[in-house]
């Protein structure tokens, strides 16, 4: 899974991130509905016929082993709230909750979240009025939004770790970039979010 | 309708099931340009029969908030029920069928509300004109007895009619022309000042707005390219055949070098920037092609710029700036006075290539078949990018559909258009098929629109009180448009002045970055000035007061009134800043303080913002800065939408910051260095200032822009209070270059700039 060990000392403005991936292999190989439907191909990846768990729904496709998670979403099951940035687990734009975890689904094999719930930003309500979603729209916290599913995601899993966080805590897991520079509000809805909470 | 396009509209039917706000895809004008019920007024408005109202914006929504801020100007004058506002973007070909009659369509310049502020005012109110003399015919009673609210026309005695009733009559009446026309008193705003929500807030909370990467299409591809890695570059071949097995690979095409949109309407004569040679592979999922274009061999010849790189060009720029170069602002005898001063202070400030760095990758969606040309693309100038579709396709433009769709932020990198053109060049490779073309990350960095490499040299000579006296300011710059407003436009009338600007090709081709070329020059104008307070003992805060003299304003210059209203504006937020931060009072060690002001004032009659900035920063010795508080001040005369204004002084705050801390792009052989956000950091939650409190100023004046005033002047405001809480005087950028420890006692850096190891 997707690790992030703060690599630096000194203040923490210029900390140094450094995403470490590990592929996760399906928890129970017996359990996995792996069938390669195509040879392998010259790339060395195979293409595989898998079911994931989004959303509480077993969504069945058809991927080459090698492809992320976010790609599966986005084109194969047409769940675009999940956004692509940077393609290599900085930005955060693809976050998703993968067994109560963040995960950067840009830098997660589909075939590793196999056997594993998969929340995307489609999972957290019908209409928009999940606590943090409701917290994000109190704070007005959107420019052009475009980050703000994997920072919502960011923040639904931190509060479901966490019931009060702190401003540290923030600044810790929420690592995401927001290019048009919401992050007072984001800070301020994450609090309001936790404080709202009943 | 052919086939073609009845599938399409039939899906993406599908696709928005559940969209609770409608985009341009999923609008009415796409899915069905005349509902037989609906009726359009105007052009402006389209009134749907359940008495909901459809607002075309002329902009794109980068971010900025226009959708709601447009409708609010618009439903002002119209009395519109806020509730029934459907907005939805511009149709670029309406728009030049019609003769420009939505006004200004490219979002740049932060000129949505400047431009469009009395257009949509006017549109609404004829509308309104139309509606009631439509209702006034109709009930037979006089227009002046009518009035209208929340959508309705109100009879005497009570009675209503919905405009949807009356739209149609009113449809076949003439707009009133603009002078028979009264606009309403500000004093009975009810939307225009008033910080309602976004109408896109919720969706942006669900992931349910449709951005332009988001388009999709039945049977669609997708293409990723790669653009020559030097810039100027030329394609030479590639070897297709070697992933012509790859699972998934429709084929490889080439791209041709071209023009890529007008840059928009600041750019000299109009100039087209260049766009080089691409190749695209085409694959049945992004992945796919994503793959075999990291496999496919491809050969370039570098070109001109094989061997340069920012060290050179910079090189080059020192160099030049040893010469005299062309004076673009003179005033009294500046080669005297300096020899007659009391104190001679000079520097040289610097700054790098840098990117905007959208977060939504560039991205654009082609469909060409017998029924003509489809584009989709997130652009900041839709219009262009129509005009471009049309001219790659060679197509007339009335076959040409361009739907612009939500934008994941522009910051100035899609006023190019380049990519609809490769797009476009795909679509006709392969045609019958939706292309939806994707840039890695890694391309758009390789292949930015930089602001202009710059040089400043400074020398300013003091009298014995530690008056500015003598301002001399040499710049020079990398390719650009004529930015000699940015050493220019100063708003001080010093007595003894000479400011010199030239620029020299350097190979990217030029870009519009959020706070532009003011970010560079408030900065470097700005950092100097706050040399010569330290150099003569002086507050910084006395200094700008005695160089903002509206006395010391030339009684024989042109513009003269200008001149003293920018020096009384920008008086008035500066004061107002210092009893907010509280300047003056006592801090800490290793804490400081920095100030700037400044406007936007590209020539006199743009009509600019006006901010000043306080900025706190704490050094802990080690090389760690913290940004621990930031106070901005915006006059941006009528504010359109408070909550909305405010939004882009904070996101202009942390743009500041990014910019300080990180903002570099370097050319090594002609290349980016720089791949990815693990070469470029960006400000983040961490690394965002905490504390940061940002005042409007009320106003009655003609609104301006709110998306870039604070960039230059909190930039600067940080940089200089780095020098005050005990640090280096930082004269180029990033921050991440430079040693932040505590200077030693007679003033010099503790140690040469080098990288601290910062990211």
């Amino acid at each position: 899974m997707v690790q992030a060990l703060l690599a630096s000392g000194g203040l923490h403005q210029f900390s140094v991130w450094i995403i470490i991936l590990t592929p996760r292999l399906p928890r129970a190989q017996k359990d996995c509905q792996f069938t390669a439907v195509g040879s392998v191909c010259q790339m060395g990846s195979i293409m595989m016929r898998i079911e994931l768990k989004i959303n509480g729904s077993t969504m069945p496709a058809e991927v080459d082993d090698d492809t992320p998670l976010l790609w599966v979403l986005r084109d194969t099951l047409k769940l675009k709230g999940t956004k692509y940035g940077c393609g290599i687990g900085q930005c955060g734009a693809c976050t998703v909750i993968v067994d109560g975890q963040t995960a950067r689904s840009c830098s997660l094999a589909a075939t590793a979240a196999v056997g594993l719930e998969v929340t995307t930003i489609e999972g957290l309500s019908a209409n928009g009025d999940q606590f943090v979603q409701k917290a994000w729209q109190d704070i007005r916290v959107p420019q052009c939004g475009y980050c703000q599913s994997g920072m919502i995601m960011a923040a639904t899993a931190l509060l479901g770790k966490k019931l009060f966080p702190t401003d540290e805590d923030i600044d810790r897991e929420i690592t995401n970039i927001c290019r048009c520079g919401t992050y007072d509000r984001i800070r301020a809805a994450i609090h309001a979010a936790a404080n709202g909470r009943t | 309708m052919n086939t073609d396009r009845r599938s399409l509209l039939k899906s993406i039917a599908a696709v928005s099931a559940g969209v609770v706000f409608p985009v341009t895809m999923t609008g009415c004008r796409v899915a069905d340009p005349k509902p037989s019920d609906s009726v359009e007024l105007f052009s402006w408005v389209v009134m749907m029969p359940d008495n909901t109202v459809r607002i075309r914006i002329p902009q794109s929504d980068i971010g900025q908030g226009v959708v709601t801020t447009l409708s609010q100007v618009l439903a002002e004058e119209l009395d519109l029920k806020w509730s029934s506002i459907r907005p939805e973007f511009f149709d670029p070909l309406t728009n030049l069928k019609r003769n420009n009659v939505y006004v200004y369509t490219c979002t740049e310049s932060s000129w949505s509300a400047d431009r469009l502020f009395n257009p949509m005012r006017m549109a609404g109110a004829q509308i309104r004109q139309m509606l009631l003399t439509a209702a006034a015919r109709r009930s037979g009673f006089d227009v002046a007895d009518l009035r209208t609210e929340e959508s309705s026309i109100i009879l005497p005695g009570g009675g209503r009619q919905s405009y949807a009733e009356v739209a149609s009559a009113a449809s076949h009446i003439a707009p009133p022309h603009p002078s028979r026309v009264k606009l309403k008193d500000p004093a009975d705003y009810r939307l225009i000042g008033k910080p309602i929500k976004r109408l896109d807030l919720v969706p942006k909370t669900t992931g349910k707005l449709e951005y332009g990467i988001d388009v999709d299409l039945p049977g669609m591809l997708y293409a990723v390219v790669q653009q020559s890695p030097v810039y100027g570059g030329k394609l030479v071949s590639f070897d297709e055949q070697a992933i012509a097995k790859m699972p998934g690979v429709v084929g490889v095409v080439r791209i041709a070098a071209g023009p890529c949109g007008l840059n928009g309407p600041l750019a000299d004569g109009g100039e087209d920037y260049g766009m080089d040679d691409a190749v695209a592979v085409v694959a049945d999922s992004f992945w796919r092609a994503r793959k075999a274009l990291l496999a496919l061999p491809i050969e370039w010849d570098d070109g001109e710029f094989a061997y340069t790189s920012s060290e050179s060009i910079m090189a080059d720029l020192v160099s030049r700036a040893g010469r005299p170069q062309p004076v673009v602002r003179e005033a009294g005898d500046f080669a005297g006075s300096i020899g007659r001063a009391h104190r001679v202070i000079e520097a040289d400030y610097s700054y790098p290539f840098m990117d905007a760095m959208p977060l939504e990758p560039i991205n654009c969606t082609a469909w060409l078949n017998s029924d003509g040309l489809q584009v989709w693309a997130s652009t900041q100038f839709a219009q262009e990018a129509h005009r471009l579709a049309a001219v790659t396709a060679g197509l007339p433009p009335e076959r040409v559909q361009f739907n612009l769709p939500y934008v994941g932020g522009g910051f100035g990198r899609r006023c190019q258009n380049e990519y609809v053109s490769q797009a476009v060049q795909i679509a006709k490779a392969i045609p019958g098929k939706p292309i939806k073309m994707i840039w890695t990350r890694e391309e758009m960095m390789a292949r930015g629109y930089p602001p202009p490499i710059t040089i400043s040299r400074f020398k300013a000579g003091l009298d014995e009180k530690g008056n500015v006296i003598a301002w001399f300011n040499r710049v020079i710059s990398g390719t650009a448009p004529d930015q000699s407003y940015g050493p220019a436009r100063l708003p001080h009338y010093v007595p003894n002045l000479r400011i010199e600007y030239a620029r020299v090709k350097t190979p990217q081709p030029f870009g519009w970055m959020r706070g532009v070329a003011f970010t560079q020059h408030v900065w470097m104008n700005q950092g100097f000035q706050d040399e010569l307070a330290v150099a003569a003992g002086r507050d910084p805060v006395d200094l700008y007061m005695d160089l903002l003299d509206e006395g010391s304003v030339p009684s024989d210059l042109k513009g003269r009134d200008v001149a003293v209203r920018r020096i009384r504006h920008m008086r008035a937020v500066l004061k107002r800043v210092c009893q907010m931060a509280k300047w003056g009072t006592p801090l800490p060690k290793g804490r400081g303080r920095g100030i700037s002001v400044s406007d936007f004032s590209y020539w006199d009659s743009y009509r600019t913002g006006t901010a000043s900035s306080v900025v706190e920063v704490t050094l802990d010795g080690k090389g760690g800065l913290r940004v621990d508080r930031v106070f901005a001040v915006l006059n941006c005369g009528r504010i359109l939408n408070p909550e909305v204004v405010r939004g882009q002084v904070e996101g202009s705050i942390f743009w500041a910051i990014t910019t300080a801390l990180y903002g570099k792009i370097t050319l090594k052989d002609g290349r980016v260095v720089q791949r990815n956000f693990q070469d470029h950091n960006v400000a983040r939650l961490a690394t965002a200032c905490r504390n940061i409190v940002v005042e409007l100023v009320e106003s009655d004046d003609h609104p301006a822009g709110v998306g870039e005033d604070a960039v230059p002047i909190v930039m600067t405001a940080m940089l200089n209070a780095i020098y005050d809480a005990g640090g280096p005087r930082i004269r180029s950028l990033p921050l991440s270059d430079h040693v932040l420890s505590f200077r030693k006692q007679d003033g010099s850096d503790a140690l040469p700039g080098k990288p601290s190891g910062n990211p």
